[in-house]
């Protein structure tokens, strides 16, 4: 899985030498300039940014608005009959909650904690599954065979149990659930990377690295790790969303974030008393929640198809296929899908939308 | 043969790992002072007076040691403890609700993999177009939502518009089979495509891809050329290679299909297992919470089995690993 | 014994087998695959042993047996007076600095992901020699020794041609001074007149430092080209070894004449006049290697003696079952033949009498 192209012919000048001044690419920035010109995934950055930035502002917010996440206003944040207003009414710029407390205030601090978990668990479990999958990857024998048995353990193993269990013996909290979602999180990030390891220890590189003298963590940080880092990083950006996710689900479930610290999760599961009354309570979080892991999804996405060499071809083709349609129908002809036979690329070759 | 000494392995890798599973919970629930362990089994509601009752029956004044030996013990004779909580035993209480765990989770795996397969199917042979799109969209939203979020959203978009009309077939809450089908498939509808859309969004991108690979590869193009007609070629052979993912796939998901019913049961007040268990958290009963842990790995490791097993008959490499 | 202070390289008796292993429950070996079985050779200092064989001789493995890259089943290497085989990792690593490879791939064997400069620079930051600017400096010393523009110190191998990464590997091999350089194939992947340009520099570099080389090839022109002594591989043992020139005139092992006589010859009227000798059969499996001369089902002037004796190899007028001292890689023309090839006769017309 070579990936560093090089986006020009070297030419040799009459002494075999390649034209000094041209600058090789990386493979980094290839990649970036593949992603700038997939819309879809800028946007999916972009709302990314802006959930970021929301989340930091949040008590930027929560000073002009005067209304503080914990804090209660029955008088203005409660209608006649004690249900929720709506958005844009008396100064609540979603509405309210079950308790008169401000409904967008809540969301934004949920945010807080949501991305917090979502990022360091994943991280974390990074940092674990690639030195745990490294290890298994190159080593071998016992240590693998050991390795990835607990790898599949933990794989197939119901997370909800073993938060039921934990919080029964140790009370709902935060530091359980990241120390949860790290545990499930890294054991699919160490699989993928043993994987690869295996296929790259055969490669002769590594050999040449060993007749020089190499050792064993030399090899695993300096040849090995710099060929993971592209699958891992698409892994764990599509293990952010999954961590969110987890975290609102546990806290759903009230094994997770206890009221009154919002988390999207706990605001979702009051939301389940007020649906009929109340729809602002159950949609703008849920939403919320919708738009993070989307746009994280739709990078993960986006990243790993601008890492593939092949999408370079396709987008070539792709546009050119545009400018012909357009002579074309320039011409007056047909320029929809032709139907008489099928022919269908790799699904790494179709970028989303 | 090779296969019989693959189930073998496979099942005694099982028995060990529920052996540990059993082990771990009990040292995690029960290695504490003997105040706490009891005042958990008795429930949050016991008087004093239930809760030496409990030291008693249950020996907590007894060496460590003593105690997992008595409970291993009673395990191997299926008993799986008292709920001082609820008073009854913690077998009537499983049998009480499994029925419902059992109907979600049986129902949502069949209508996740009906329409994961047939959309992915489709899909895959109509690349690129209309319906391909859509679907992409479409399983790419089934992704990114968070079980409750659709379970909720079902009950809002679907459950209370239909009551405000006087439409009660779709319910929340459940009712088992033999009260009346029709009821039964009620209540279960909306659980079911709860639990299922993740799931089917999954398997459709899974199949999508394998079936987009696999029909790329020449012996399609063969199988083609030797004049087979295209149904036959994707069934016979491409939907064939493709399968096996998908079954890999499944044996992983076996967790996450216990957490999916867990939240499903909870969202519509099913009173499976699963809701019962986290209840049980609320109420410190632990009985039952060792119970559902160990039933779970329990299952969880039959499927594996199950799972491993129709991986073995699809694909002949891997019994020789 | 020849010049021992000449002598660099000495292997005893090596013998390397992979096991092969079966089973569904319990893994067990079922068989050995005879990779070099029974190897003995030398290398002399500043000189370069040629090793030539066709894929599955045992050529690679005995390359990386010497080297001490894997581990050997018998036998001894010894480097320089001190015998390698019984070394730990942590002995061996001193040793890397005398004894480096350069590989066939000039396409994988450079880390894709890594730039030219820290891959020729690796040699010194392992054993901690140079660091810094003075690595640099050095690096670059090196690129331009080997025919590399030195400013290219930052670019990855992607963008360099085939004959520029092997120089590039050239330089890694060369940056700790060794004594000896083994060349796994090192020209086999380049076209021709860039495989013309790496073998001067080759043969340049061992002036100029002295070096040794063990010389792996299939093409027999190339290790003409190279090479001081010459030796033959078949299935794991060598056939027949010889100083250079005796070799390529006065073959004497069968194989060697049907390799020769399959070589293409750039003259066309040489070409037609030449007889090629045809060999029939299949190439057995190292799993399982013929009784008798691995070879016999093969040659053209098998006798029923060949397929119960194996003949070991000896100097020109030795007859079997004499005590020699003579090694593969000295001065003299050894060959593993019952019946070698006398100066005029004709393979191409010869005829079994052992059915195959």
């Amino acid at each position: 899985m070579s990936i560093t192209e090089v986006q020009f012919e070297a030419r040799e000048a009459a002494d075999g030498q390649s034209i000094a001044n041209i600058e090789g690419r990386s493979q980094w920035q290839l990649t970036w300039r593949r992603l700038r010109s997939d819309k879809v995934s800028m946007i999916a950055l972009a709302v990314i940014i802006i959930m970021v930035l929301l989340a930091i502002t949040a008590p930027v917010f929560a000073s002009i608005t005067h209304h503080p996440p914990d804090a209660a206003f029955p008088n203005t944040g409660e209608n006649a009959v004690g249900l929720p207003v709506g958005p844009f009414t008396n100064g609540f710029w979603l509405g309210s909650d079950g308790t008169g407390r401000d409904l967008f205030i809540r969301i934004l601090y949920g945010a807080r904690i949501s991305l917090f978990v979502g990022v360091v668990t994943t991280f974390i479990a990074a940092c674990l599954g690639v030195s745990i999958g490294l290890m298994a990857g190159y080593f071998g024998g016992i240590v693998d065979t050991l390795l990835a048995r607990l790898t599949d353990a933990v794989l197939a193993f119901p997370y909800v149990v073993l938060a039921i269990a934990l919080a029964a013996v140790f009370g709902p909290s935060l530091t359980i659930i990241m120390v949860l979602i790290t545990f499930f999180s890294w054991a699919g990030i160490a699989r993928i990377v043993r994987g690869q390891t295996l296929s790259i220890k055969e490669k002769e590189y590594i050999e040449a690295a060993r007749s020089i003298g190499a050792g064993p963590f030399r090899i695993m940080f300096f040849d090995i790790l710099p060929n993971l880092m592209a699958p891992v990083l698409v892994v764990a950006t599509l293990y952010i969303p999954a961590a969110v996710v987890f975290e609102s689900t546990l806290s759903f479930l009230s094994l997770g974030i206890q009221p009154p610290t919002p988390s999207w999760g706990n605001i979702l599961a009051e939301a389940t008393n007020f649906y009929q009354t109340s729809w602002w309570y159950v949609v703008f979080p849920a939403l919320a929640l919708l738009i993070t892991t989307l746009g994280f999804n739709l990078l993960g996405d986006g990243i790993r198809d601008a890492m593939d060499p092949r999408t370079e071809r396709i987008l070539a083709a792709r546009r050119m296929r545009r400018a012909k349609n357009r002579r074309r129908r320039a011409a007056g002809a047909h320029t929809g899908p032709t139907k008489d036979f099928p022919d269908p690329p790799r699904q790494s070759q179709l970028p989303l939308a | 043969m090779a296969i019989i000494g693959y189930l073998i392995r496979r099942i005694l890798t099982g028995a060990i790992v529920v052996w540990l599973v059993a082990t771990l919970a009990f040292f995690l629930f029960f290695a504490r002072p003997v105040i706490t362990v009891a005042r958990q089994l008795a429930g949050r509601a016991a008087t004093p007076q239930v809760i030496n009752e409990v030291i008693a029956n249950l020996g907590l004044n007894q060496p460590i040691m003593t105690q997992y030996w008595h409970f291993l013990d009673g395990l191997l004779h299926g008993n799986l403890g008292y709920s001082y909580f609820t008073q009854e035993s913690v077998d009537t209480m499983v049998k009480q609700d499994l029925p419902p765990t059992a109907s979600l989770v049986v129902g949502a795996v069949i209508l996740w993999l009906i329409v994961g397969l047939t959309v992915g199917i489709i899909s895959a042979t109509r690349a690129r177009s209309l319906f391909d799109r859509t679907s992409n969209v479409l399983v790419l939203l089934g992704l990114s939502m968070p079980v409750f979020v659709i379970g909720e959203f079902l009950i809002l978009v679907v459950f209370v518009p239909l009551n405000q009309h006087g439409i009660t077939w779709i319910d929340t809450g459940y009712s088992g089979p033999s009260q009346g089908l029709s009821k039964w498939a009620g209540h279960m509808l909306l659980p079911w495509i709860t639990l299922a859309a993740v799931q089917a969004a999954i398997y459709t991108r899974l199949i999508r891809g394998q079936l987009l690979d696999t029909l790329s590869e020449d012996y399609i193009r063969t199988a083609r050329a030797k004049g087979l007609s295209e149904r036959r070629v994707i069934f016979r052979h491409g939907v064939r290679a493709a399968l096996t993912p998908v079954v890999s796939q499944l044996g992983v998901d076996i967790g996450t299909l216990l957490g999916g019913a867990v939240i499903v049961e909870d969202v519509f007040g099913l009173g499976g297992l699963g809701q019962v268990s986290v209840q049980a958290v609320f109420q410190d009963n632990l009985p039952v919470i060792i119970g559902f842990v160990i039933l779970a790995s329990l299952f969880v490791v039959v499927a594996n089995i199950v799972v491993d097993f129709l991986y073995a008959s699809l694909d002949p490499r891997v019994r020789i690993a | 014994m020849a010049d021992d202070d000449n002598v660099l390289v000495r292997v005893e008796n090596l013998v390397k087998y992979f096991p092969v292993k079966a089973g569904g429950f319990i893994r067990h070996t079922v068989g050995q695959v005879h990779a070099v079985d029974d190897v003995s050779l030398i290398i002399e200092r500043g000189k370069t042993l040629g090793l030539v064989g066709e894929t599955g001789s045992g050529k690679s493995t005995l390359a990386r047996c010497v080297a001490g890259l894997i581990p050997v089943t018998s036998g001894q290497v010894i480097f320089d007076g001190r015998d390698i085989t019984k070394l730990s990792r942590g002995a061996m690593r001193p040793l890397r600095r005398e004894v480096q490879m350069i590989f066939q791939d000039p396409y994988s064997s450079l880390n894709p992901r890594r730039r030219v400069g820290s891959i020729i620079g690796e040699p010194f930051a392992v054993h901690g020699i140079a660091t810094g600017s003075e690595r640099k400096r050095r690096v670059q010393e090196l690129m331009e020794r080997v025919g590399l523009n030195p400013e290219h110190y930052n670019r990855f191998p992607a963008e360099f041609s085939g004959g520029q990464r092997q120089r590039i590997g050239v330089a890694r091999a060369l940056a700790l001074r060794p004594k000896l350089i083994i060349c796994d194939e090192p020209v086999s992947a380049l076209d021709v007149s860039i495989q013309a340009q790496v073998l001067n520099l080759l043969a340049d570099l061992q002036t100029e430092y002295g070096l040794s080389y063990l010389f792996i090839a299939h093409d027999l022109e190339v290790v003409r080209h190279v090479s001081d002594k010459v030796a033959v591989m078949y299935l794991g043992r060598v056939g027949e070894a010889a100083p250079k020139e005796q070799l390529y005139v006065t073959p004497r092992h069968p194989y060697t004449v049907a390799l020769l006589s399959a070589a293409p010859a750039a003259d066309p009227d040489t070409a037609a006049a030449r007889q090629r000798v045809i060999l029939t059969g299949d190439v057995p499996s190292p799993i399982d290697p013929p009784p008798g001369c691995r070879f016999h089902r093969r040659c053209p002037k098998a006798q029923p003696l060949c397929a119960t004796d194996e003949p070991m190899l000896l100097p020109e007028g030795v007859s079997a079952g004499a005590e020699t001292t003579a090694v593969v890689g000295q001065d003299i023309h050894l060959t593993a033949c019952h019946f070698p090839v006398a100066v005029g006769e004709n393979l191409a017309t010869a005829r079994a009498r052992e059915p195959a």
